[in-house]
């Protein structure tokens, strides 16, 4: 976003009545399709239900999740996975970028360009790919398992299976992320540390990393949003036992019909998603300045 | 495990009720003031020709009998076209109550429990008995609601019978579940499919399992305490959640519907079922109208009619191995070797679906918080 | 870079490629499968669960709703999207910053909000579920892509190019026409690309508001996977598949577009 900031050219005749003109369509279309609506979930999140009686407009859905260890667990569940996903995903995502950095252009181009693809499957589908793969008795674990690489592992209906369902969502994008941002990388810096002595790790911690950090830190926020926000991994490869705040959202508006209630988990989760995002935005700001 | 129901030849008077049937839907439609008597006799009212009749309902199984057993005949009687809208009860009756205004379907396919919300919501409406003649002839448990129904209406009909009971996988198991207390045998921990906490049938096992240890309607806490023993390696909805689990080794045994555990033999998964010796719990599925729709009442109701109607029952019971609700209609032997007919009747329990509609919301939110989280650890 | 370093490079990225592709590539090899269940030990190749796609009228009539939706939904994002991103970046706008970070905005809200919300707010309203309402949830779930493909197009755009063909005395209509847009096309077409996948593989925003007539192709395929077990799915995926990276490579050919890169 600040790349495109930056690369603003004040005309002779510059208007900004003519700004407004072109962003107006876009202001209105947000306003009225995702605004009102937010309202609107926000309203019937104030209103009493079968659950949780009271009168008028008031907090105590919310008193009501914060209060019962079950709801209160599910919003951690839901901040944990996230983080978790996070962390794996830079973890492998920014080595597997440094590695294809290092591949030839085009051939490297062309394996990031097939990364992006199952993507285009769809997550139902992909998803479904991985609860064959983490059976107990499936393809994967069952040789792994009878050759005696592993102990027998239970993976279905566990964090870990939601986890690794959600690195495997968010790879793509962090590599992607991390890739454009190493690739802005002038090879010409990378050339002169060399020539002055320094060796390849040295190269890295002061060269290299610092100057990726951007794309690390945008790498980061897209694998938390994503982990944050996922309805289908959860759904399938932790099942009811396992909720966090979206499947959460589908139980109450599916199985219970609660609304209100349904509408207090998607604002908590709304806001919670919102106040860490520009936590960590502002807290990394500092520290790339 | 399952005995064969009687077995008589069809008798002719189905038809003669079908025909009844279509001659009230006239006597309705002239009075109405279509204007067009007669239409029984083929010609429909040009008011619902090529109108979309939409039809909520379970898919698969059910989606297919619909499709090959009703929607010809009824498309051809009264030349609507039929849309579908299928997904989970629990989808499909959000939709209902999200759009009042504006109905999404004109019938709805439920649960009698369903039923009863749905009226206390204020989303189905009644029937008149007179556009149902052949609800005269379905068993009492066919009619959820019947008490609380205003004179010479039904507030919606069951077409057929499902039993909710335990399957498991013989080759894994050597010695047969009796009893619904088994599925707390040890050897089934870490390996059971078992109904999640929405489940429509979860009520019920909450009674059992109350009753089975000490408690009852009155005091359910025996229930929760019991249930929070079990680990299960899947919380389901649909067979289709633990098919694949069957498959692997994952899941050695499960509780579901009998006409589910029927296709699945049939498929060739390694599968039996029994009927818990505490009885079985019968569900009716009903079909009920939705309030508000376009489609005059009486069309509606002749929906209902045809599906309960004999032809339609036999070949429901053969094509999707559920029970069948109409009592006059006996199944040749060869019909009866195919349809699981609801577990035999007399082996299932009914569980009042207005108790059960009182207190899910209760005992949802209670296996929610202090059951839920028992299964979920390791 | 050492023969040691070099192939623990490969072996490296062979295996993040394993885990990636895994999936997918098992999907696409069961949808050749003839077992008549799914997940099942691969019995032989056959073709006859792709032929059967074409007689599961609901799949083929979501297919065409998802096209529909899919397109509606992305046009709207890019042409919104190009028009605020050519002002954020060719005026001085006061608070730009913040209407950027409110464009982006839906990046925030997770899907099943965004698809709730609507849901809410039509109940409320008294309205009814329709496909008018399911594109415009799908555009604001799109629109943040577009917006930011199209603000990077722009932002390597150099508008001295503007500026001459004005001087050249074009009108700022045609300058726009003939000059910007086709520098950015590529950027553009990226955008709309991008919308439309996204739009088209998308469960969680069109949960709540199908029905009959409004079925996406994910809703079907989650609809279906209740009531049956069999392969159907993993062709009808495969296929969706094929046509995207087709449709992407296809793009990258013509365009020289680096749609992904």
């Amino acid at each position: 976003m600040s790349e495109a900031t930056t690369a603003v050219r004040v005309a002779d005749d510059a208007t900004p009545p003519a700004a407004w003109a072109l962003l107006a369509p876009a202001i209105a279309f947000l306003a009225v399709c995702l605004l009102a609506p937010l309202a609107a979930t926000a309203w019937l999140s104030l209103s009493p239900n079968v659950l949780v009686k009271f009168d008028g407009p008031g907090l105590d859905n919310y008193r009501y999740l914060f209060g019962k260890a079950y709801y209160f667990d599910t919003v951690l569940r839901t901040l944990r996975i996230a983080f978790n996903v996070t962390f794996v995903a830079l973890a492998v995502g920014y080595a597997a970028a440094l590695a294809l950095k290092g591949v030839a252009r085009r051939l490297g181009s062309t394996l990031i360009v097939g990364l992006t693809f199952p993507i285009l499957a769809g997550p139902l589908i992909i998803v479904l790919g991985w609860m064959i793969l983490l059976a107990d008795g499936g393809p994967l674990i069952r040789p792994l398992v009878q050759a005696g690489w592993i102990g027998p592992l239970r993976l279905i209906g566990t964090e870990t299976a939601i986890v690794i369902g959600l690195v495997h969502f968010t790879l793509p994008f962090v590599i992607l992320t991390v890739y454009a941002s190493l690739s802005q990388i002038p090879d010409d810096l990378v050339e002169a540390a060399r020539s002055l002595g320094a060796g390849p790790l040295q190269v890295f911690r002061r060269v290299v990393w610092p100057l990726s950090l951007p794309g690390v830190l945008s790498a980061a926020l897209i694998a938390f949003s994503l982990a944050a926000s996922a309805y289908v991994s959860p759904h399938y490869l932790g099942g009811a036992a396992q909720l966090v705040l979206t499947t959460l959202v589908g139980q109450f508006i599916l199985t219970t019909f609660n609304s209100q209630m349904a509408g207090a988990a998607a604002m908590l989760l709304l806001v919670v998603m919102v106040i860490l995002i520009f936590a960590f935005t502002r807290l990394m700001s500092r520290f790339i300045r | 495990m399952r005995q064969k129901p009687r077995c008589r030849p069809l008798k002719r008077s189905g038809r003669r009720r079908f025909l009844q049937g279509l001659g009230a839907l006239g006597l309705g439609t002239a009075a109405v003031g279509f204007g067009r008597p007669g239409w029984a006799q083929g010609s429909p009212p040009a008011l619902v020709k090529g109108t979309t009749f939409t039809v909520s309902t379970w898919g698969g199984v059910t989606q297919d009998a619909v499709k090959n057993f009703v929607q010809p005949e009824f498309e051809r009687q009264t030349g609507v076209k039929f849309a579908f809208d299928i997904g989970a009860q629990g989808a499909r009756y959000n939709k209902l109550l999200a759009q009042r205004a504006n109905p999404p379907a004109d019938v709805f396919f439920s649960t009698d429990e369903a039923v009863i919300n749905g009226h206390r919501a204020g989303v189905l409406q009644a029937a008149s008995q007179k556009s149902i003649p052949y609800a005269a002839d379905v068993h009492d448990w066919a009619l959820p609601g019947r008490r609380a129904a205003p004179p010479g209406t039904v507030l919606g009909v069951a077409y057929a019978l499902i039993a909710y009971v335990i399957g498991y996988n013989p080759q894994a198991v050597k010695q047969a579940p009796a009893s619904w207390g088994d599925l707390w045998r040890p050897e089934f921990q870490g390996k059971l499919a078992l109904a999640a906490p929405g489940h429509t049938q979860m009520p019920s096992l909450l009674i059992t399992t109350a009753e089975m240890n000490g408690g009852g309607l009155r005091n359910m806490d025996p229930a929760f305490k019991k249930l929070a023993e079990l680990r299960p390696v899947k919380l389901t909805f649909f067979f289709t959640d633990w098919a694949a689990l069957v498959k692997t080794g994952d899941a050695v045994a499960g509780t579901e519907f009998d006409y589910y555990l029927q296709g699945m033999k049939a498929q060739g998964f390694p599968i039996e079922w029994v009927v818990p010796k505490e009885k079985g719990f019968g569900s009716p599925q009903c079909v009920s109208l939705v309030k508000g729709s376009q489609i005059p009442a009486d069309v509606a109701a002749a929906f209902i009619n045809l599906i309960v109607s004999p032809t339609v029952q036999e070949a429901l019971a053969v094509q999707t191995f559920q029970g069948i609700t109409n009592k006059t209609v006996k199944l040749s032997t060869e019909a009866q070797a195919k349809c699981t007919c609801g577990a035999r009747i007399d082996q299932l329990r009914f569980f009042d679906p207005v108790v059960v509609a009182d207190n899910r919301p209760q005992w949802t939110e209670r296996l929610n918080t202090e059951v839920v989280p028992n299964w979920a650890r390791r | 870079m050492s023969t040691v370093a070099a192939t623990g490079r490969w072996a490296f990225l062979l295996l993040v490629y394993a885990f990636v592709v895994g999936p997918a590539a098992i999907i696409v090899v069961d949808s050749f499968n003839s077992a008549t269940s799914f997940p099942a030990p691969f019995e032989s190749l056959t073709l006859k669960w792709y032929a059967s796609i074409a007689r599961h009228e609901e799949f083929v009539a979501s297919i065409r709703v998802s096209t529909i939706v899919a397109t509606a939904a992305a046009s709207i994002a890019t042409a919104l999207g190009i028009l605020a991103a050519y002002a954020l970046v060719r005026f001085p706008v006061a608070g730009r910053n913040a209407i950027a970070t409110f464009l982006l905005g839906p990046l925030l809200v997770p899907q099943i909000v965004i698809g709730l919300a609507m849901l809410q707010l039509i109940e409320l309203a008294g309205l009814r579920i329709g496909l008018a309402g399911l594109i415009l949830v799908h555009a604001v779930y799109v629109m943040p892509f577009a917006l930011r493909l199209t603000l990077t197009g722009l932002a390597r755009f150099d508008f001295v190019l503007e500026d001459a063909a004005r001087s050249l005395g074009a009108s700022r209509w045609r300058t726009l026409w003939h000059v910007t847009l086709p520098v950015i096309r590529p950027a553009l077409v990226s955008g709309f690309v991008f919308a439309f996948i996204l739009s088209f593989v998308n469960l969680p925003v069109s949960l709540f508001l199908t029905s009959p007539q409004t079925a996406t192709l994910p809703i079907v395929m989650f609809a279906y996977m209740e009531s049956r077990i069999d392969p159907l799915v993993t062709a009808v995926s495969s296929l969706v598949l094929f046509v995207a990276v087709g449709i992407t490579l296809a793009l990258e050919r013509v365009f020289k577009l680096r749609l992904l890169g």
